[in-house]
């Protein structure tokens, strides 16, 4: 989640509603005003693998250094 | 003030570079001579390996005192081309205590008092079943007969298991030790070497017909493609083991979380196995288990014994002799510097598939989490995860911060990304292999192999060229996961020595009825070891093996 934007994004006004862009802040997995889960399924599937990759280069790195 | 997990501290101060110069002659070659333990090595033998009597004979050249060891070399039948070799080396070695034992003459199968029901299917343990229970000492060391070790490894696996150390301390021993294995391509060395007259001469085999190195080298338009694919399998057996499996295999024995061992050279003490498999005395075992016979017997119905052995071993510790007096033992440890190399001629690309693919088959139901994600530690589809996550999270961290997608979020920067990391892990391969292969901490003399001379001395292997390399490379990562979806998604069965066998989820076989029999379906221990010895019959060169 990005810390440093704002939790939400106005667009603009109409009478009395506020457009809020909610995909700002979903993106990298924050939570919308409103509190929904914005993160996608592409997010989550990237989430994992990045991890798992990561995972798997930190063992084979092990496995060099100790042959 | 806290201490270091063990293994962590482990890696910290172990010297790197292991693998990197000769190690010392092991520290219990140096004690009292009646505080040395004794050691029975068993090699169970099937076939005409490459390089069998080179294989044999390096457990009668070991450095430790002569009469301290124990070798058994275990075959199925006098039938079996393994044992004129195998009678050969022990008469050429004298002064040993060694002996040839034959399934066949077993007095718990054959005979009177003996059935062939007492043991289950698994054809090496009914093979070295008896060296088991005629074992002298405490120590048995199993090591395979297609396999080579240098002269120091077994003072050194001794001190490893035992915990003796140079400077006359006691480290806390293990339950098991084991070696990092290798695989040397000999199939250039050997049509070199002999010509097709002599070969036959020196390994007879019938049932073979054309040996697979002449079928190649009898030219034609496709002779390249036919070469390679006749005798590739070794090669692409020697980049597994010297790339991904080494690397895994190291690192998974380094931190020693879950256990992760092969069958080639394992060490362990007959009293904790033994009490392992009593029910009596190990309550992590089932009531079930109490109809199983004790020791290395105790697997007999199951395959993939090696693992079974380990994780048993790995598991149990009350039942331990000394456990209730304090003793405790480490549970796994990779004899590090050292490794055991089998030699391979003639092995097609499709026999390479065939026998990784009944590995993984066997593998399935044994550690079936770590099979199922296996396909993600393998090079292209690892660097397919890596790109795809690094693009995801830099196209939206640079889409939030302008309008548009960029292109760090695009396919061809995916591509690019994966590209660049497939590049990354073939150059890390192409160090790791010939630092393996190069063979620096083998300790050879003259009586060494020249395949296990390595590629980094005189008179050893040749070193691959790049050229050489590279192709052997990306066709063992391209063949990785159609292997792995063939083996785990496609099929729970494998040829075991001539035959099919189902692997049960309880790692169980059972053999599949051939084509038109009209018998009833046999189940159960009984009827698995009434079709035992139609297993045994497998090629001469026994490529059938599962292990």
């Amino acid at each position: 989640m990005l810390a440093e934007e704002p939790a939400i994004k106005i667009l603009g006004c109409d009478s009395d509603e506020l457009f809020i862009e909610e995909l700002e802040i979903g993106r990298f997995g924050g939570w919308t005003a409103s509190g929904r889960d914005m993160l996608s399924f592409v997010d989550v599937i990237a989430l994992v693998w990045g991890v798992w990759s990561f995972a798997v280069f930190l063992v084979q790195g092990l496995g060099t250094f100790v042959l | 003030m806290r201490t270091m997990p063990r293994h962590l501290s482990d890696i910290r101060n172990r010297r790197y570079k292991l693998y990197d110069s000769p190690r010392k002659p092991g520290a219990s070659i140096k004690l009292k001579k009646d505080d040395i333990p004794h050691v029975t090595v068993i090699r169970p033998a099937k076939g005409l390996e490459p390089q069998l009597y080179e294989c044999l004979a390096c457990a009668f050249r070991q450095d430790y005192p002569v009469d301290k060891v124990t070798i058994y070399i275990c075959v199925a039948s006098q039938d079996d081309p393994a044992y004129q070799i195998a009678k050969k080396v022990v008469d050429d070695f004298p002064d040993h205590d060694a002996k040839v034992l034959v399934e066949e003459e077993d007095p718990l199968l054959h005979g009177q008092g003996g059935h062939v029901d007492n043991l289950g299917p698994n054809p090496k343990i009914r093979n070295i079943s008896r060296a088991y229970r005629e074992a002298k000492g405490d120590l048995i060391w199993i090591l395979d007969c297609n396999v080579w070790v240098a002269k120091g490894v077994l003072g050194r696996m001794v001190d490893r298991l035992c915990g003796y150390q140079h400077n006359g301390k006691l480290a806390q021993p293990f339950k098991f030790v084991h070696h990092l294995p290798l695989v040397v391509d000999i199939t250039d060395q050997e049509a070199r070497a002999t010509s097709a007259p002599e070969r036959e001469q020196l390994l007879p085999s019938p049932s073979s017909g054309t040996h697979p190195i002449d079928s190649a080298n009898d030219g034609g338009p496709f002779s390249t493609l036919g070469r390679a694919f006749a005798n590739g399998g070794g090669r692409l057996d020697e980049m597994f083991f010297a790339t991904t499996h080494a690397k895994f295999y190291a690192a998974i024995n380094t931190v020693s979380v879950a256990p992760c061992i092969i069958g080639k050279s394992n060490m362990f003490r007959r009293s904790h196995l033994d009490a392992c498999t009593d029910p009596a005395l190990n309550p992590i075992l089932s009531s079930s288990d109490a109809s199983r016979p004790r020791g290395i017997d105790f697997f007999s119905s199951y395959i993939c014994e090696d693992h079974l052995i380990g994780d048993l071993l790995w598991r149990s510790s009350s039942c331990l002799p000394g456990y209730a007096a304090g003793y405790r033992f480490r549970n796994h440890g990779l004899v590090y510097g050292d490794v055991c190399i089998q030699p391979m001629a003639g092995v097609s690309v499709g026999a390479y598939f065939a026998r990784r693919a009944r590995w993984l088959r066997v593998r399935k139901w044994t550690v079936l989490l770590a099979t199922l994600v296996e396909p993600g530690v393998e090079s292209l589809l690892c660097s397919f995860y890596f790109s795809f996550a690094v693009t995801t999270a830099l196209g939206a961290l640079l889409r939030h911060r302008s309008d548009g997608t960029p292109w760090a979020s695009s396919w061809t920067a995916m591509f690019v990304i994966w590209l660049a990391t497939v590049l990354a892990w073939a150059v890390l391969d192409w160090f790791v292999s010939h630092r393996l292969h190069e063979g620096r901490a083998i300790e050879a003399d003259a009586d060494s192999p020249r395949f296990a001379r390595g590629t980094g001395r005189c008179g050893g292997m040749p070193r691959r060229t790049l050229r050489e390399w590279i192709p052997a490379w990306i066709g063992r990562e391209v063949l990785a996961l159609p292997i792995w979806i063939w083996a785990v998604l496609l099929g729970t069965t494998v040829t075991w020595r001539g035959k099919r066998f189902r692997v049960h989820t309880n790692m169980r076989v059972v053999e599949i009825e051939a084509r038109g029999t009209t018998g009833k379906r046999r189940s159960g221990l009984a009827a698995e070891s009434r079709r035992t010895p139609e297993t045994e019959n497998g090629r001469a060169r026994s490529k059938d093996r599962v292990d």
